[in-house]
């Protein structure tokens, strides 16, 4: 933890030395404390879902300075952060102006990702070993530095620099030699990012042209986890045992990926505005994969066992991206804009890969022949990718309290797939020319009178035919929402959303409806007491004709969701006490079935105008029915003291 | 190399544009002065400590920065009446607020923006005259609050199992978690436009998930047809994973079952016996699954 905070507290530290006595308007606010965690059940799947951790927290810090009298090198400078310390995110920025001359923007953050889940993926779940195989105990971290200078200038010159690292441990899986074995895997990433441009303002016309540089290098190193020789299929294959006592796998990937973006937008005429925008990139990934096998194996592409195998592999793809767009927006009168958009997406890839295995001490499934065998692959892969999309919008203000929208477009897709024949094993489906022109029409309207909002929108989208098996050929949506708003008293809001989905074609026949409605109400009786509730329903269903690979009989993939989610809450703050409370519950009966019932509290006193202290109680219970493993009951309490001047 | 000499080319001649030119605003703010603080003292002594006094510089009368967005106000200071003052909201106040307020990136705050399409204009989640505390962005409320105060169904779905670690103001347990705008542009425009776009021209995801991006020699085409929503519910799912299916050959299946000739996605072959658990879950032996340098079948 102490590493953790280190570098955020110490630039934190310089931020507040650096702030003497001149500043004509300084305020801030610091919320830090302990929390402690206490689980019953299945902490790794309380962790997946949640993050949290035992320890010491940075809840939140504001500190905003201002000088109007030019005693320091900023006219502004806002630093806020939160989540440093137990908590499973945490970010800090720092932003700093002066006035013409220079504007800075400084941003950091964290994320710990974890994952161990029972039941997902878990192939051994029948044989009662959880989690799963497929786990992970990483950290994402990022930074993220802007300078602007000579900000409101004709032109302002760009400087950009963007780190980010992925790293830590993870368990996977390797399917080698007729098993699946698991493995110990360990990843270091790092992305570094430049950026040079301008910004500009000439006349009516303003954009920036920026131009990036971004590198990524990742090493992932795995090994047989301890224990893990057998392999997930404990029986012999053709009568001889498959387990590894050594599985070593070192994969190195670099890309490098200049960019160039732009954006301008301008006025032709007073009732004429143009947008465009353009962005590229041409990436040029290397990879370098090596694999060192020992054990007992078994090939059926050789036809043979073997004891020992060595793998290098080596990817290069190239990967270039552009997409443009254009729009003219026109005043056609007070009351009516229209505009005319399109945009254009170039996608595109070349790959190639050359795999040599050496397979050592192989024997053929008859017992014969013994000795070494290598083989070579090298395979040559293309896919390319165009979209393009043509739109025309209207929207009308023909009373002050009405405004409503309509808009048509086209979508033209265009994909075409070259694959090497190592990836095809099974025939069809997989390259060639596909294309699917979709016809896109939408309108909608909102009504505001006074308090009352009520609006909605309706979407139809006709394609005449489809890439993938869960493309739609029809899809309509429609939408509708109302919105109260009693000045500070009352607001009530509902929305309801219902798509459904289809296609009729009799090999895939595929209907999906989604129906989504919510409702909410937040009400101040008295200034001091807020009381909210809100209520949701999620219900969607899918039928899609599918082949069962066995025996290639064709079935019907079936999906429900049937959640409904509850939720209520009240806060109330009365000299110097205060007091927030909010119970949740989302139950699902459908495919998934499992009961989510969340509850937070959290009571603050105010010790003077400056101190105050909190404590906070978040319980957590979560229960898949089907599985008794994924289960539990989690408390998350803490105490925090909270500093706030101005 | 060519492409970095034209644009180091084109900053030296705009460095050289700039050389002579003064503040784009400065014309805008000039004009006759009416003194403000004489009856508004307190608004203009809080407006003092905001950014956009902060961005006309130290030396600008606090008077003339009311004049950028009220205008003048002459007829108002002598007749005390409100109506005589400009008061910029919806899209008139937009016009004023994009005169400033471009982006320089691939996320553009627009002026017919979905928002502004529904007659939500810039006052109806910014203030420009904050009372007490000057909050983060000059909004009204904190973090993504004022998004699910009308988004009332997607804060709905944040409540879900399996979802990006969220604000506080959207349910999540922590200040430091993703907000709606991590996503979203909100100043953009409907449908796809309105998803935020990495510098680079890529979807939003592939921001933090680095390692997703590639690219791969043998990628699994299904991210470039339909991307990552194709298989993940990134508003939060019942499932696992954020996954559009609880059960991972379920998904799989949907799209590799190789019934018509004229769609993508290969037929898993026939030893892919479902009744076993081995075949039920995929991706214990296809791990690479986003895509892979060295195996064909993703394999690693």
């Amino acid at each position: 933890m102490t590493a953790r905070l280190t570098s955020p507290l110490l630039l934190l530290t310089a931020v507040a030395l650096a702030v003497p006595a001149a500043a004509q308007t300084l305020q801030y606010e610091l919320a830090a404390g302990y929390q402690w965690l206490d689980v019953i059940g299945n902490d790794e799947l309380f962790r997946t879902q949640t993050g949290e951790k035992d320890g010491f927290r940075l809840d939140s810090l504001n500190l905003l300075v201002v000088d109007t009298k030019g005693a320091l090198a900023f006219d502004r400078l806002r630093v806020t952060a939160a989540g440093l310390g137990a908590s499973p995110d945490s970010r800090l920025s720092l932003q700093a102006s002066r006035a013409g001359v220079y504007s800075l923007r400084l941003a950091w953050s964290r994320a710990d990702v974890f994952s161990a889940l029972p039941g997902y993926a878990n192939p051994l779940q029948e044989r009662g070993i959880f989690p799963g195989q497929h786990t992970l105990d990483r950290r994402r971290q990022t930074l993220d530095l802007d300078l602007e200078l000579l900000p409101g200038r004709t032109v302002t010159p760009l400087v950009g620099y963007s780190r980010s690292t992925y790293r830590g441990g993870a368990r996977t899986t390797y399917h080698f030699g007729q098993d699946e074995f698991l493995l110990t895997s360990n990843l270091d990433e790092a992305v570094n990012e430049y950026r040079l441009g301008v910004g500009f303002a000439v006349g009516d016309f303003r954009g920036a042209v920026i131009q990036g540089w971004r590198s990524l290098e990742s090493t992932n190193t795995m090994a047989l986890a301890a224990g893990a020789g057998a392999g997930n299929n404990l029986r012999p294959l053709l009568g001889r045992d498959i387990d590894a006592s050594r599985l070593d796998l070192r994969s190195r990937t670099e890309v490098d990926t200049p960019f160039t973006s732009a954006n301008v937008t301008g006025r032709l005429w007073e009732r004429v505005r143009v947008v465009g925008t353009y962005s590229r990139a041409d990436a040029d990934s290397e990879g370098n994969d090596s694999g060192d096998m020992t054990g007992r194996f078994a090939s059926f592409a050789l036809q043979r066992f073997f004891a020992r195998a060595e793998e290098r592999a080596v990817g290069k793809a190239s990967q270039l991206n552009w997409r443009g767009e254009g729009r003219v927006e026109v005043d056609v009168a007070p009351w009516l804009d229209a505009s005319l958009a399109y945009r254009s997406n170039h996608r595109e890839l070349d790959g190639h890969a050359f795999v040599t295995t050496k397979y050592f001490e192989t024997v053929n499934f008859s017992g014969a022949f013994p000795g070494d065998v290598s083989t070579v692959l090298g395979a040559d892969t293309a896919w390319e990718r165009d979209e393009s999309l043509a739109e025309a919008k209207v929207i009308a203000r023909p009373l002050p309290w009405l405004r409503a929208w309509a808009s048509t477009g086209t979508v033209d897709q265009k994909i075409t797939i070259m694959p090497a024949l190592a990836e095809i094993v099974v025939p069809g489906g997989q390259g060639g020319t596909f294309q699917r022109d979709l016809d896109r029409l939408a309108g909608g309207a909102v009504v505001r009178l006074g308090v009352l909002s009520v609006g909605g929108d309706w979407t139809r989208e006709e394609a005449d035919r489809v890439v993938v098996r869960t493309d739609f050929t029809e899809r309509k949506r429609l939408r509708g929402h109302l919105t109260l708003h009693l000045a500070d008293k009352l607001r009530a809001t509902a929305t309801a959303e219902k798509i459904e989905s289809s296609n009729p074609d009799p090999a895939i026949a595929y209907a999906a409806e989604v129906k989504h409605w919510a409702a909410s109400v937040e009400v101040t009786p008295i200034p001091p007491l807020t009381v909210r509730a809100g209520y949701d329903s999620f219900r969607s269903d899918s039928t899609l004709r599918i082949l069962r690979p066995q025996e290639l009989r064709p079935d019907l993939s079936l999906y429900a969701e049937d959640g409904e989610s509850l939720e209520a809450g009240a806060q109330a703050r009365v000299s110097g006490f205060a007091l927030e409370m909010g119970i949740s519950r989302y139950r699902n009966r459908g495919s998934f079935p499992f009961d989510l019932k969340r509850f937070f509290t959290r009571f603050e006193v105010d010790l003077n105008r400056q101190l105050g202290v909190y404590a906070q109680l978040e319980q957590r219970e979560y229960e898949e029915s089907p599985l008794p493993q994924a289960y539990f009951d989690a408390d998350r309490y803490g105490l925090f003291l909270r500093w706030t001047g101005k | 190399m060519r492409q970095l000499a034209r644009i180091l080319t084109t900053l030296g001649v705009l460095a050289l544009l700039a050389a002579g030119a003064g503040p784009v605003l400065a014309a805008d703010a000039a004009g006759e002065v009416v003194p403000c603080a004489d009856c508004h003292d307190q608004v203009v002594a809080a407006f003092a400590a905001t950014p956009h006094a902060r961005a006309q510089g130290r030396s600008t009368d606090p008077n003339a920065i009311c004049a950028v967005c009220h205008g003048g106000g002459a007829e108002h200071a002598a007749s005390g009446d409100p109506a005589a003052i400009s008061t910029p909201r919806g899209d008139a106040g937009a016009g004023l607020c994009l005169n400033c307020h471009t982006t320089a990136g691939p996320n553009p705050i627009e002026l017919r923006s979905v928002h502004a399409r529904s007659g939500l204009g810039c006052e109806g989640c910014h203030t420009m005259h904050p009372a007490g505390r000057i909050p983060e962005a000059l909004l009204t409320r904190e973090g993504s609050s004022a998004c699910v105060s009308c988004h009332t169904g997607v804060a709905g779905s944040f409540r879900k199992p399996y979802t990006h670690r969220m604000h506080t103001t959207v349910g999540g347990s922590s200040r430091a978690g993703m907000q709606c705008a991590s996503c979203h542009n909100p100043h953009g425009r409907s449908g796809e436009a309105n998803l935020v776009r990495t510098r680079a021209g890529e979807v939003a995801c592939l921001d933090c998930h680095t390692d997703k991006r590639g690219p791969f020699v043998f990628t699994h085409i299904s991210t470039e047809v339909v991307g990552c929503l194709g298989c993940h519910e990134p508003h939060g799912s019942t499932n696992p994973k954020m996954l559009k299916r609880s059960r991972v050959a379920q998904l799989c299946l949907e799209c590799h079952s190789l019934t018509s000739p004229t769609t993508v996605g290969s037929q898993p072959p026939s030893f892919h016996d479902l009744r076993s658990p081995r075949y039920q879950n995929c991706t214990t032996c296809h791990v690479a699954v986003h895509g892979s340098n060295s195996s064909p079948l993703l394999l690693r």
